[in-house]
């Protein structure tokens, strides 16, 4: 066992059960299933890879337990529903085989669910809207006491169909503005029955949910309760009365462990800490609870993607076990990784949220922006291939370099050609805005593995068509990417009208004065922004749609909104841009038309997304054995898009 | 000149998972060990007697029974002979209470150096050496890196300074050094080696056989007392100023909530911001010259 | 009035930084208790120390001032220090758990047949006015806590890092009060011949008082020896950003920042260095730092107590071969 890990690596008991080491996977919206549901073979396959990868425990969920409006009866697909218990033993069966526990995250909705797509009533425990950011903007109807009762026994009833199913475990969902939360938080909680007011009272709905899922396991299993510290809100929990609550929770005597998180909102970064947090911001709250506490066992969440940090939150004491999300999604062989020393083979979570919690937002299964065989593991097996072929990968960018590491791993011989002098395209581009180096862990996990698996890198090397039949492979890939793509307005070829990547990378010039035009809606704008603003400069941003960067992860974007807002830049929504006149740019309202104009401006940025760079691949077309094309080259996306073609092709070749 | 080391059994802490709310981590199925630096002072021992510098090597240890696994490790290793100091009245003696019996045991043998482990593994007070010393009334060096014993009449010691230097002194015998890990490397003995070396003696001595009073003794004779055994305390940690409104919190969190300091900028030629930075050093004292 | 020692230590000719959480620790404990707060200083010529105690807390220093003292020297400073405890009867006294404060508090413990707990982490004040020390044991895996069968006086050595040094500046105007103290140097046993100094370029980052690290502006790791050289000329050693270490231009165990080691030093130059969150939460505490970056929009500079925008590659030796100048000059006088 590798000494710098013996904290991590270290077995704990929780309760009746020893954990096998001190990092689990925690539960999180995987949309295989819809939310209220139990597991698929998709999901079991998902929670399999982490399973055989290492951790101690596999939380499956949230499921969403009771109705989701009254007009709604409990589906078969329901964890309260018997039905579910074949298909949940084997997830708990596939799970066990592999030397993992696992629990099931039990939790209802409230006033999270919306009536339009059901009809019917939401629940919550005080008729009080969702303050920004949105999910829903309805208000839910306050429960009555039997409606309250109902989701206890419902609590109960899934909690035993999770005992049935052979399951280690249940956690209760406390946090996330759920309904548990809603009740639990003075800012929704208005009640002013035996439900509301006093933190007893509010604490009454969750020792009955305790109480019945306690009454259902027994004592042989586990029984977790996740619980907010500080909902981040004004007029919520604080860490104080997150103090008490969690004292109060111990001495129910029913509980094996607490997980401490922050946040009541699940979309801004307090549930999913953006790359501009430093790791592990919220696991303050887990120490300072665990310090308060008796001897109940206390976890921590929240960016936490790194073997070293996460073995000093346990060294430290700050914690008995680390919840990971995003860095096992991003490596589901992280634990085996850290254990046999192969730290450096970990592909890193980034931070980006762009196809983990970015996809989720829109209702599709989360996968991770390099890791797209993440909530595909059935679809994009990897397997050795049967004739082994010399490839040629033209292109080091994220598409390039994925293709080149599937079709080695599979065995192929692959030759990888990049014509600057480092890996990475465009993600190295990307790295260069402020708050975003992050974004380097992926070359850096690329170029490790193109060393490890005997790619043949050559840097510095533009391809031409004629290298290409020299080198005569059996397969060529085309990764070339994406040029900028011209603003395209009269006035737009002047000299002061420049690219976001040229000005991340320190080749021009900027002037005082900045228009960013954000013609991309998604992050490259905002963060060229915010690099120009860092360095002193005035700036303003510009863009057609009612808010920039509408394309992007829901948290990020109000992250990096928050940090603009704060370095003094100027949005402006539904603002189109006519003419460029020298200084002064002439815009138009999208919708009115009426027009505008902005002085002295010294430089503009047009940020308005790529054009493919497709020649190489149009002359090679017809003249070379087998030809793909992946990432920008084809179309211009965003990196999981990217990764996803390469693994696609990587496969298939 | 014989030797004395001073052997203590600890619980092997790789294994400890749960805290038992005992005053003394007393369950017997908790796997034990050597103390480390107590072997380090073992060979220590040995190599010095393979010079023949020392005649005997006498072990002196304060447990419970399953010591004796312990004793017979080190008699392995090459020991002459073991005394084991063992009775329920011992239990709940501080590093005081156990000097006392230490002390006892070995005023009455001949030696020339004593060594003992700097620290116990589990209990981590580093003080035994030093009551021991003072109660046998001999000299006592700690912190021992590195031994030299030119002689049988003194010793040169290494002992180890704050940001790695080191100190030497020289003091001559009698003295008690105690000795760090990474002063040697203690010699590995087999299984095969342990069970022969059962056939050496260990020669157990309870309260009475002391003559020790129980006033002197375990708890009573202690002068700090163990009241529990407590989950460790996290270390620090940053935690955001919770009289901030919540947006604000959010911002220092995410900032790594460190203040921003008014820095002097220094602009020019390499040179002249080399000579101004280094005045600026100088001033601070963070530049000696 | 009853009183709380604290027992500062020197080290090259200052007060150590440590002395500040010791008398953070002791003010704590002498204010829950309604006591005084004295430090006790052992050495030679150091009426000038007690200065910088003033307005911090303190409410008396006792000088144990003697020729003898100059130097640590084990056996004469117990025997100062436990003939001064045995005459004043404080209630307790402290000291930092460093290899001479350890050393001096067991060997005080001893003299007097005193208990002592070593390495605490913490010390409450209970009801009543008892004391209860929390200290790691069993690598760390617990916490024991600890009583004293005496009531007085109680011995103790802090753990350092365990104590939030606060600002108590503009408080306690200190009365000084040098002693003589009682010295016998024939019952002195152990002699001291010598010092062995280690390269401070050999230290790890977490003992280092010097550190000069590296990030991605210094491109490559042939120009990590520029750093070197500064280090070597400044006391210190080397450190870096993940960058230094993924690019293998120096060795993990030199890595700052979250997922690498944590540091204090008292002087931290960094050099090309963005100042990205999580290297700086491996190094905000450091008590000077100084920046040197081309990008003036580094968020590094918001850190820094001194900025220099300029290429690391020039200024480094720039400021090397100026010390070695000042060296040279020095010598020569």
């Amino acid at each position: 066992m590798a000494q710098e890990y013996q904290n991590i690596l270290s077995p704990v008991e929780v309760g009746p059960i020893t954990m096998r080491n001190r990092i689990y996977f925690a539960a999180h919206a995987t949309v295989f299933m819809p939310l209220h549901a139990g597991v698929n073979d998709q999901s079991i396959a998902y929670y399999e890879a982490r399973a055989k990868g290492g951790v101690a425990a596999v939380l499956t969920g949230c499921h969403l337990i009771g109705p989701v409006s009254t007009l709604t009866p409990i589906p078969p697909s329901n964890l309260a529903d018997e039905r579910t218990i074949p298909d949940l033993k084997r997830c708990a069966d596939v799970i066990h085989q592999h030397g993992a526990k696992v629990i099931c995250q039990l939790g209802a909705i409230g006033r999270l669910a919306e009536t339009r797509p059901f009809g019917g009533v939401t629940w919550g425990a005080s008729p009080v809207r969702l303050d920004f950011p949105p999910i829903t903007w309805e208000i839910p109807h306050e429960m009555e006491i039997e409606e309250i009762q109902e989701i206890v026994e419902v609590y109960g009833k899934a909690a035993k169909n999770a005992k049935a199913a052979g399951y280690d475990g249940v956690e209760i969902l406390g946090s996330g503005g759920l309904l548990n939360h809603q009740f639990l938080s003075p800012k929704i909680n208005r009640r002013k029955d035996e439900y509301g007011g006093s933190l007893e009272n509010r604490l009454r709905f969750q020792f009955e949910c305790i109480e019945a899922v306690r009454e259902s396991i027994g004592k042989d299993m586990i029984l977790g309760f996740k619980m907010p510290g500080d909902d981040f809100v004004d007029g919520g929990i604080t860490l104080d009365e997150g103090k008490e609550i969690a004292c109060a929770l111990e001495d129910t005597g029913k509980l094996d462990y607490l997980t401490v998180v922050g946040g009541i909102y699940i979309n801004i970064p307090t549930h999913v800490p953006t790359m501009y947090y430093p790791l592990g911001p919220f696991v303050y709250l887990a120490s300072e609870v665990r310090k308060t506490v008796k001897k109940i066992n206390v976890n921590c969440m929240g960016r936490i993607n790194d073997p070293t940090f996460a073995d000093k939150i346990i060294a430290d004491g700050h914690a008995d076990m680390v919840g990971m999300v995003r860095a096992l999604i991003a490596d589901p062989e992280f634990v085996n990784k850290a254990r046999e020393g192969r730290e450096d083979e970990i592909r890193r979570c980034v931070g980006c949220s762009e196809a983990c919690y970015g996809r989720y937002r829109r209702g599709l299964h989360v996968s991770c922006a390099y890791n797209p065989q993440a909530g595909r593991e059935l679809q994009y097996p990897i397997a050795p291939a049967t004739t082994k072929k010399r490839i040629m990968v033209i292109g080091g960018g994220v598409a390039g370099l994925e293709a080149a590491r599937v079709a080695a791993l599979r065995g192929h011989r692959v030759n990888l050609y990049e014509r600057e002098s480092e890996l990475g395209g465009q993600v190295r581009i990307a790295s260069k805005a402020t708050g975003r180096t992050d974004f380097d862990e992926m070359p850096r996990y690329y170029t490790y593995q193109m060393g490890l698996l005997g790619v043949d890198v050559h840097l510095e090397s533009e391809v031409t068509p004629e290298m290409v039949m020299k080198v005569n492979p059996d397969a060529v890939v085309v990764a070339t990417g994406s040029v900028p793509r011209e603003l395209g307005v009269p006035g737009g070829d002047q000299k002061n009208v420049v690219e976001p990547r040229a000005v991340l990378q320190g080749k021009i010039e900027v002037g005082q004065n900045v228009l960013v035009i954000a013609g991309e809606h998604n992050m490259q704008a905002l963060s060229t922004a915010e690099t120009l603003a860092e360095k002193g400069k005035r700036v303003r941003v510009l863009t057609e749609a009612f808010y920039a960067g509408s394309q992007a992860p829901f948290g990020h974007c109000s992250n990096v909104y928050s940090r603009l807002l704060r370095a003094g830049v100027t949005i402006m929504p539904l603002t189109a841009v006519k003419e460029i006149r020298g200084q002064t740019v002439i815009t138009s309202n999208v919708l009115t038309g009426e027009e505008g104009r902005i002085e002295g401006v010294d430089t503009v940025v047009a940020a308005m997304g790529g054009k493919a760079d497709c020649s190489l691949y149009r002359s090679l077309k017809g003249k070379v054995k087998e030809l793909y094309a992946v990432g920008d080259c084809t179309q211009p996306r965003l990196i999981p898009q990217a990764t996803l073609d390469g693994l696609r092709v990587g496969t298939k070749l | 000149m014989n030797i004395i080391v001073c052997v203590k059994q600890v619980i092997d802490t790789e294994h400890l998972t749960r805290i038992v709310g005992e005053r003394t981590i007393g369950d017997p199925d908790l796997p034990r060990v050597v103390n480390p630096c107590d072997l380090v002072a073992v060979e220590e021992a040995l190599q010095l007697k393979e010079r023949g510098i020392a005649d005997e090597v006498i072990l002196v240890s304060v447990g419970s029974s399953s010591a004796k696994d312990a004793l017979y490790r080190c008699l392995a290793m090459g020991a002459n002979r073991a005394i084991l100091l063992c009775d329920a009245a011992f239990e709940g003696s501080d590093s005081y209470a156990t000097a006392t019996l230490l002390a006892k045991a070995i005023g009455s043998l001949d030696y020339g150096l004593i060594l003992c482990g700097q620290k116990a593994f589990d209990t981590k007070a580093g003080q035994v050496g030093y009551y021991l010393a003072e109660m046998l009334r001999i000299p006592i060096i700690s912190g021992a890196m590195k031994m030299e014993v030119p002689s049988g009449e003194k010793v040169i010691v290494q002992r180890k300074l704050r940001g790695g230097h080191r100190e030497v002194l020289e003091a001559s015998l009698p003295l008690l050094v105690a000795v760090e890990e990474g002063l040697n490397e203690p010699r590995y003995v087999s299984q095969r080696a342990i069970s022969r070396a059962r056939s050496k003696e260990v020669k157990e001595y309870d309260r009475k056989a002391l003559g020790l009073s129980p006033e002197y003794v375990g708890q009573r004779g202690s002068k700090t007392e163990v009241t529990s055994l407590l989950r460790p305390r996290p270390k620090r940690i940053f935690v955001p100023d919770l009289s901030l409104p919540a947006l604000k919190r959010l911002v220092q969190i995410e900032t790594g909530g460190f203040k921003q300091r008014e820095g002097s900028s220094l602009t020019g030629i390499p040179q002249e911001v080399a000579s101004r930075l280094v005045e600026i050093l100088l001033s601070n004292k963070l530049l000696r010259i | 009035m009853d009183e709380i020692w604290a027992v500062l230590e020197r080290y090259e000719g200052e007060l150590d930084d440590l002395s500040w959480e010791i008398v953070a620790q002791g003010r704590e404990i002498a204010d829950r208790l309604n006591q005084r707060l004295c430090t006790v200083i052992i050495g030679s010529n150091i009426s000038s120390l007690a200065d910088s105690l003033n307005h911090r807390g303190v409410d008396e220093a006792y000088l144990l001032d003697d020729p003898g003292l100059g130097t640590y020297t084990p056996e004469l400073h117990a025997q100062a220090l436990s003939n001064f405890i045995q005459e004043r009867g404080p209630r307790m006294v402290l000291w930092g758990a460093t290899p001479n404060g350890s050393d001096l508090a067991a060997r005080t413990a001893a003299k007097l047949g005193l208990g002592l707990v070593s390495d605490c982490i913490a010390i409450e004040v209970g009801k009543e006015g008892s004391l209860l020390y929390y200290k790691p044991t069993h690598k760390e895996k617990v916490c024991s806590t600890v009583i004293f069968s005496h009531d007085r006086p109680q011995l103790a050595t802090v753990r350092p890092g365990s104590t939030e040094v606060k600002d108590l500046r503009s408080a306690y105007e200190i009365k000084v009060t040098p002693i003589s103290p009682k010295l016998d140097p024939s019952k002195c046993a152990i002699r001291a011949t010598g010092m062995i100094r280690t390269d401070p370029v050999n230290l790890l980052v977490e003992e280092a008082d010097t550190i000069v690290s590296g990030g991605r502006g210094v491109g490559g790791k042939d120009n990590f020896r520029l750093l070197e050289e500064a280090a070597s000329i400044l006391g210190g050693t080397i450190g870096g950003s993940r960058i230094a270490i993924d690019n293998r231009w120096i060795p993990r165990e030199r890595q700052i920042g979250q997922s690498g080691r944590t540091v204090k030093p008292k002087l931290y130059i960094a050099c090309g260095i963005s100042g990205a969150s999580h290297h700086v939460m491996g190094m905000k505490d450091s008590e000077f730092i100084v920046a040197i970056n081309t990008d003036p929009g580094s968020p590094i500079f918001r850190l820094a107590d001194v900025k220099i925008i300029g290429d690391l590659l020039q200024v480094l030796p720039a400021i090397t071969n100026e010390i070695h100048k000042q060296k040279e000059a020095s010598k020569r006088k």
